[in-house]
């Protein structure tokens, strides 16, 4: 049977269903059958695009080159109206070459089970060519940006900044070496270095706990919401400023994860 | 249908269907995790995780939608052929 070939695929895509039907070119059978060499099929393949936000109508139109053939038996669909029955033979040489296209035997070769495994090159895909990176790279990549070296990072760094500010404000705000008989005595040296060192191991302590656990909480909220923004500070400041003020009571822990939220937001909003 | 042919063809498709769905995927995730501020020239943290989901969904739609066209080839297919046979030639 000649004549058009209907061609309905089908695509489900999550709760819409959109209906094709493609209409081929008509061949009338009076016409000169060794002419009928551009005899060409269009499918439809749909590669999958966002539908709500990118592309709308991301349609892919594939043209069969090998299909320059000129015995095509059509076979025409029942389910379609308006097939128009043609009368006459198909066309001289169909007896040896498959002349119906079977779309579901391509496609398991392109999209299914029977498809080339081949590693993807970004330079053969439209990519710029980039040297593949070897495992270790990769694995040293990935634990430098994992959660857990960064928040080891912010608490070494902490202490660090901790004890030098430690030190630097026993200089100025100097307690030690008070006697109560003698108020003007001047402390000795090794009072003031004590003091001193006593001061810093303990801010350095605090500046590094906030630190790593501010740095951690920053980490895991940015990887659970996947946006990198100032939201996620703000979160991770009120969530670090919560756990140290609730120590001393539920509104101590509200006021610190306000406190702290807010000097976060200031930071962030100087920072970018 | 000639398995051979069907291999050739798909081989010969292969190459513009992988440089289109790769061409699609990173468009619509840079669209989706990237967004236009550019102050520092490296993925952050929240940028490459949502990259990877982006693309390990995007596969995995791909192949789903994939197998589900088939298929529907496949009951199309026999419906097609029912009908040839049936109206005889």
């Amino acid at each position: 049977m000649e004549g058009k070939m209907l061609f309905k695929i089908i695509y489900f895509f999550k709760k819409e269903a959109f209906l094709f039907s493609f209409n081929h070119v008509h061949i009338s059978p009076l016409s000169d059958i060794k002419n009928v060499t551009n005899l060409q099929q269009l499918v439809l393949v749909r590669t999958f695009t966002e539908s709500t936000v990118i592309d709308k109508h991301g349609w892919h139109y594939e043209r069969f080159k090998a299909l320059s053939l000129t015995n095509m038996a059509a076979t025409t669909s029942a389910s379609n109206a308006a097939v128009s029955d043609s009368q006459g033979p198909a066309s001289p040489g169909s007896s040896a070459d498959n002349p119906t296209i079977q779309y579901s035997v391509i496609l398991d070769h392109l999209i299914g089970d029977k498809r080339p495994i081949k590693d993807p090159n970004p330079a053969v895909l439209g990519g710029l060519p980039v040297p593949p990176k070897s495992n270790e790279q990769k694995m040293i990549e990935r634990g430098m940006e994992s959660c857990a070296f960064k928040s080891v990072l912010a608490c070494v760094g902490g202490f660090v900044l901790g004890g030098a500010f430690g030190i630097f404000t026993a200089g100025i705000d100097t307690n030690v070496g008070f006697d109560p008989k003698d108020p003007l005595r001047t402390p000795t040296a090794r009072e003031v270095l004590k003091d001193m060192g006593q001061r810093g191991m303990s801010y350095a302590k605090n500046f590094a706990i906030v630190g790593a656990m501010f740095s951690c909480t920053e980490c895991i909220i940015e990887s659970h919401r996947g946006k990198s923004d100032w939201k996620n500070a703000v979160y991770s400041g009120c969530v670090t400023g919560g756990a140290i003020g609730f120590r001393a009571g539920l509104k101590a822990g509200v006021l610190g994860c306000g406190g702290f939220a807010a000097f976060s937001a200031a930071i962030e909003y100087y920072l970018r | 249908m000639d398995p051979m042919k069907a291999q050739q063809l798909a081989a010969e498709l292969e190459v513009e269907m992988m440089a289109d769905m790769y061409n699609r995927m990173t468009n619509a995730c840079h669209r989706k995790c990237v967004p236009p501020h550019y102050k520092e020239p490296e993925l952050t943290k929240g940028e490459s995780v949502c990259l990877d989901r982006c693309v390990a969904k995007y596969l995995d739609l791909h192949e789903k939608l994939g197998r589900k066209l088939t298929e529907l080839s496949v009951q199309d297919e026999e419906m097609m052929r029912k009908a040839a046979v049936g109206s005889g030639h």
